[in-house]
């Protein structure tokens, strides 16, 4: 069997940490967005709802299953679908969803950080414009905004402490920098101290991978 | 200002797009000129109520129809410019 290209790391760095806050690139999964059309989202959400035990909910808050699916909304007529790697997903859905909804598989279209630790909330608040309190934007709340000037799929993990950013693959590396700024106490694309005097610390020509990255043990 | 999406509650001004008056008829085809130049062309700065198109560019993309007060500030009602939403 042919070898398979193995992707480039889409940031410089896996992991970085500044104090008990760290910022990390998250393992890469199976994603597939579904786009159900018009009139079919309840059929299509009832029979993802069996195959994989989550469906296609209408509130912006993720569902997971035991099977480790995972389904959220993120935006109108839009939903993602994240399953384990390699588990052929979209060929799934594709089958599943025939001729009632627009399946396409984003696995290598989009980036998954995590940012988690005290204070994760005003790092994150830095950049996106969502109330990240607990009364607005509770555990495994999904919102589809923008981080700075980055569009970006956030979710929250545990309230106050951990976040998750989806980012086109693209922009990620943008995206990582930005995160990185903030918690070194500057803002994003306003801090001249920051953006100029700490480039040698950001920019680091480095391709080295957290050992904790799936993709790394195999590299 | 905050805009209270249909579709993805309430969000930052710097999330949308002020993409027009909403008030505006597009005339019949064969509508005198007159009626073309103040349809491509005039617009009313009303002091009060009124209805805009807005664009969630960074949300839903969705395009919504805003009814607010240009006096007040006070946003009425935001709703999507297509009747027949699926969820
Ligand atoms: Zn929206």
């Amino acid at each position: 069997m042919a070898d398979i290209l193995r992707p480039a790391s889409p940031v410089k760095q896996a992991r970085v940490t500044i104090g008990d806050l760290g910022l990390a690139l998250l393992p890469q999964k199976d994603l597939v967005s579904i786009g159900p059309f018009r009139g079919q989202a309840d059929a299509v959400s009832a029979t993802v709802k069996a195959a994989l035990g989550v469906s296609l909910s209408s509130g912006f808050q993720e569902q997971d299953s035991p099977e480790g699916y995972a389904v959220f909304r993120a935006g109108h007529s839009q939903w993602f679908c994240r399953g384990p790697e390699g588990g052929m997903l979209e060929a799934r859905l594709v089958a599943l969803c025939e001729g009632r909804a627009a399946v396409t598989d984003q696995s290598d279209s989009r980036v998954r950080f995590s940012l988690c630790g005290p204070g994760a909330a005003a790092i994150a608040a830095k950049l996106v414009p969502v109330d990240l309190r607990a009364s607005a934007f509770a555990k495994d709340c999904v919102a589809l905004t923008l981080a700075g000037h980055i569009p970006v799929i956030l979710t929250c993990r545990e309230v106050l402490l951990e976040y998750e950013f989806l980012v086109p693959r693209s922009l990620a590396q943008s995206l990582f920098d930005d995160i990185h700024i903030a918690m070194k106490g500057g803002i994003p694309g306003s801090d001249p101290i920051c953006s100029r005097a700490d480039k040698g610390d950001y920019f680091i020509p480095s391709v080295e991978m957290d050992p904790r990255d799936d993709r790394n043990a195999r590299a | 200002m905050r805009l209270t999406c249909p579709h993805c509650g309430s969000r930052g001004l710097e999330e949308f797009s002020y993409r027009g008056d909403a008030t505006v008829q597009r005339p019949a085809l064969e509508a005198p000129e007159e009626d073309w130049v103040a349809y491509v062309y005039l617009r009313d700065n009303p002091c009060g109520a009124h209805r805009e198109l807005w664009y969630h560019g960074a949300g839903c993309r969705a395009w919504l129809v805003v009814e607010r007060d240009t006096l007040t500030h006070v946003v009425h009602n935001v709703r999507a410019v297509c009747r027949e939403e699926t969820p």
